[in-house]
């Protein structure tokens, strides 16, 4: 009895280790890292911020918020994209004070969604540095805050 | 354990078998798993580690969503090498050359969103295929990075990869077969050395179960069983010394037997010669006295016969009997025997004339008469002698129409002073009369058997052959 | 009555014949050793001979062999049943017959008669008509005076040898077998033992043949027996 099992384990183990098998799938090292040109936006694909190059172009950070505030374009909006700043915070001005980039924003501060305020923080540390940033609009204040480091 | 009976040699053989089996499938298993798990390694690194630098080294992107230009440029540069690539953007919008994003399996591309690089072995149509898949990501000032949404997939065929393992795998067979064989060769080597004595050694103590108790075995070398044949030898040699001191101690009765009745023989010839004496005188002797001559005289006789059949008997005992063979007509032989002790009127007989063989009528007439004598003593009448030829052979039976001879008798009708009825006295006829008549029967070459005759009565059969000396 | 001259030489065996064959009727003449009994012989025939083979000095063959040399009177061997070889020897040193020890009176008596009855007794008769005296070849055969002679010289036949030749020689060519001459010869029957036959056939043949290897007279039949003639 004792010596038919090990003769079967033997084969089984001897038939069932040829070749090359089909695998699960494999997690290896972190993804290729590319160089993107142009200036960033961060829209939001669902509930995540997505970068999105507009172009070959340099623009100046102002600008970067305008486009920010005028949303997705119809192609983006087809892609699944859409935004959660409201297109009143343009116009908006950049200043830098000693412990970052200030932007004041024509809209309400406090209003603003989260995702609204990640895709502000992000898309002008994009443009400037990483320096944090703060909302502000007259005596409304948020932050200084930084753009999450994974997306 | 097992179930059906296997030799030494076949154990030996399987034990061998087992273990060479065992140890090379191991050993093979192993190695050909090592070296299937490095050739696969190496292999899916090097078509990663070249996806990963190709996708590092693209032109910069520009825009995000991408444009079906963007796409299918970079698409052209990844599929520059050998194998067939497809890029998409977020799982959708593919752009390919050669293979469509269906062609990736859906597990890898649920997981490369993840921005790892992912890669699954998959088999397409019995053809080993890495499919290898990444994420774009793209740098950020900060330092950190963020995923483009732009996917690239590969496929990588394994074929190479397959038939070097199978090579392996035939290696790994063949070295398996080579090893079996050389085990069982092994085996029936070692199985020879080790039954070779073995054998040796049955036939030596079947050798000394058949009495010959001079066999001995080989002792080869100093294993397990050099020893056991040392004690085999040692056995048999006190074997032999015991048989031989028990042969010399029979000899030496057998010898103080026939000295004592040699020096018997002298006093009792001269006794014999005065027994006629002591019986005619008799009669005229008053009462007990008369008896008491009677008496001697017949035990005297009767001595006499005992003494002569002990010296009979010691020469058949020292191979010193020899016959006298003569041309004689057997019937008239034993009619002769019959008449001459006065039992012709007592016995029926049946011999036919004419049938003539070469006999020692000295020791015809001692069986006839030992063995006539013992039915007209034991038996109950009538007793009949008979006699009848064969070719070869003549056969004379006595039988007598007593109670028979119950099996314990048969079995030790011939032995020496043996009594069937131990209530008989020892002086009642002689203990001797049938072992002589069978050692006669046999010094003719011939048989004389022991039986019960239907309906009842002991029947003796006694078979000569008619040539003389078979 | 009968002169026996017995030759024992141990006391009591030889005592107890005496008396045994006193008893018979016979006068016995009972001597320990082969030297005395030659002497005797010397001073005084007997009748019959009754030798023990086992002697101490001289032995019963020598015994045998030296009163076979001048005298033709019958003698009897004493031997045991063990000794086929002595009887043999015996048989051929000129012995008549032999007994086995240990012997009864009467068995002892009945071949001393046997013995004796040869000696005296009558020729078997001769064929009708023929002459008492006949001629074979260079043998003459006197039934009447029991005389052979060879060549016109007598020859000197012991009684049991003269016996033989006269049964076997009153039938030339007939076949006798063994156990019809031990009848005729030594009223033994078939209880007799041929060798008697064998070893008388060769003591005869030594007196009358030419040649011993190739008999003419007494010749043997294998598987038979013997016949006289033809010449």
């Amino acid at each position: 009895m004792r010596r038919a099992a090990a003769a079967g384990l033997l084969l089984v183990f001897l038939l069932a280790g040829c070749g090359v098998r089909p695998s699960d799938v494999i997690i290896g090292g972190p993804a290729p890292v590319g160089t993107v040109g142009g200036a960033r936006i961060y829209l939001l694909v669902g509930d995540e911020p997505s970068v999105v190059l507009r172009g070959p172009r340099t623009a100046l950070p102002a600008d970067v918020l305008t486009e920010l505030a005028d949303g997705p374009t119809p192609a983006e909006r087809q892609q699944g994209f859409n935004t959660e700043v409201p297109p009143e915070i343009a116009p908006a001005k950049l200043g830098f004070s000693g412990d970052g980039t200030v932007v004041s924003l024509s809209a309400d501060v406090d209003a603003l969604s989260v995702l609204g305020v990640v895709q502000i923080v992000c898309t002008v540390q994009a443009v400037t540095s990483a320096a944090p940033v703060t909302l502000v609009r007259g005596e409304q204040r948020r932050g200084p805050l930084t753009c999450p480091k994974d997306l | 354990m097992t179930g059906f009976a296997l030799g030494l040699r076949g154990r030996l053989l399987l034990a061998f078998a087992v273990l060479g089996l065992t140890t090379t499938a191991l050993v093979a298993g192993v190695s050909y798993g090592q070296a299937r798990t490095v050739i696969l390694q190496k292999a899916q690194d090097a078509a990663v580690l070249s996806l990963v630098d190709e996708v590092k080294r693209l032109p910069p992107v520009r825009e995000l969503p991408p444009s079906q230009d963007q796409l299918d440029a970079i698409a052209r540069v990844v599929s520059a090498g050998p194998d067939p690539s497809v890029v998409a953007y977020r799982g959708a919008g593919a752009s390919s050359i050669g293979i469509t994003l269906g062609d990736i399996p859906a597990d890898l591309r649920s997981a490369v969103p993840g921005g790892r690089v992912v890669w699954q072995r998959v088999s397409d149509g019995g053809t080993p295929v890495l499919a290898i898949g990444t994420q774009l990501l793209a740098e950020r000032p900060d330092g950190g990075t963020e995923p483009t949404g732009i996917e690239v997939y590969r496929l990588h065929p394994l074929g190479e990869e397959q038939h070097s393992i199978d090579q392996l795998a035939a290696l790994a067979w063949s070295t398996g077969a080579a090893s079996l064989v050389l085990a069982v060769l092994l085996a029936l080597l070692a199985a020879r050395g080790v039954l070779r004595p073995v054998r040796e050694l049955g036939r030596a103590a079947r050798r000394l179960g058949e009495g010959h108790l001079t066999t001995r075995a080989t002792v080869r070398g100093s294993d397990e069983l050099a020893g056991v044949a040392q004690i085999f030898n040692q056995t048999a040699e006190r074997l032999e010394h015991q048989v031989g001191e028990l042969r010399r101690m029979e000899a030496d009765a057998r010898r103080f037997v026939a000295d004592v009745s040699h020096e018997l023989r002298t006093p009792l010839a001269a006794m014999t010669a005065v027994t006629d004496v002591l019986d005619e005188e008799a009669a005229r002797l008053p009462g007990d006295a008369g008896k008491a001559a009677r008496l001697v005289s017949q035990e005297t006789q009767n001595l006499a016969h005992l003494v002569e059949d002990l010296i009979e008997i010691s020469r058949f005992d020292a191979g010193t009997a020899a016959l006298s063979l003569d041309e004689i007509d057997v019937g008239a032989a034993i009619r002769a025997t019959l008449r001459a002790r006065g039992w012709a009127e007592q016995v029926d007989t049946e011999l036919p004339a004419g049938i003539v063989a070469r006999l020692d009528p000295r020791r015809l007439d001692v069986v006839v008469a030992n063995l006539v004598g013992n039915a007209l003593r034991h038996g109950a009448t009538p007793v009949s002698v008979r006699l009848r030829a064969a070719p070869g052979w003549v056969e004379v039976t006595v039988a007598d129409h007593g109670p028979g001879l119950p099996p314990e008798v048969l079995a030790r009708a011939f032995d020496r002073f043996y009594k069937a009825d131990s209530a008989r006295s020892r002086s009642d006829g002689a203990g001797l009369g049938l072992a002589i008549a069978l050692e006669n029967a046999r010094l003719h070459g011939g048989t004389l058997v022991a039986g019960n005759g239907s309906p009842r009565g002991a029947v003796f059969t006694l078979r000569l052959p008619s040539g003389g000396e078979a | 009555m009968s002169r026996v001259l017995l030759i024992e030489d141990h006391h009591t065996v030889r005592e107890g014949l005496r008396i045994a064959l006193t008893r018979q009727g016979h006068a016995v003449d009972a001597v320990d050793s082969g030297e005395r009994a030659l002497e005797i012989l010397a001073a005084a025939p007997a009748d019959v001979v009754v030798l023990d083979l086992m002697l101490p000095g001289m032995d019963g063959f020598e015994v045998c062999r030296r009163i076979r040399a001048d005298q033709d009177l019958p003698i009897i061997m004493l031997t045991a049943r063990d000794d086929d070889m002595d009887v043999v020897a015996g048989l051929e040193a000129g012995a008549d017959d032999y007994v086995v020890k240990p012997v009864q009176a009467r068995v002892l008596e009945a071949r001393i008669r046997a013995v004796l009855r040869r000696t005296n007794g009558r020729s078997p008769s001769p064929s009708p008509g023929a002459a008492a005296t006949e001629k074979h070849g260079d043998l003459t055969i006197d039934r009447a005076a029991l005389v052979v002679r060879k060549a016109g010289e007598p020859v000197g036949l012991a009684p049991t040898e003269l016996r033989l030749l006269l049964e076997l020689s009153a039938t030339p060519g007939r076949v006798h077998s063994r156990q019809q001459l031990l009848e005729a010869v030594w009223d033994q029957g078939y209880l007799g033992d041929s060798r008697l036959v064998d070893a008388c056939v060769q003591r005869l043949r030594a007196k009358i043949e030419d040649d011993t290897t190739a008999p003419a007279y007494v010749q043997t039949v294998r598987g038979f027996g013997y016949r006289f003639g033809p010449l």
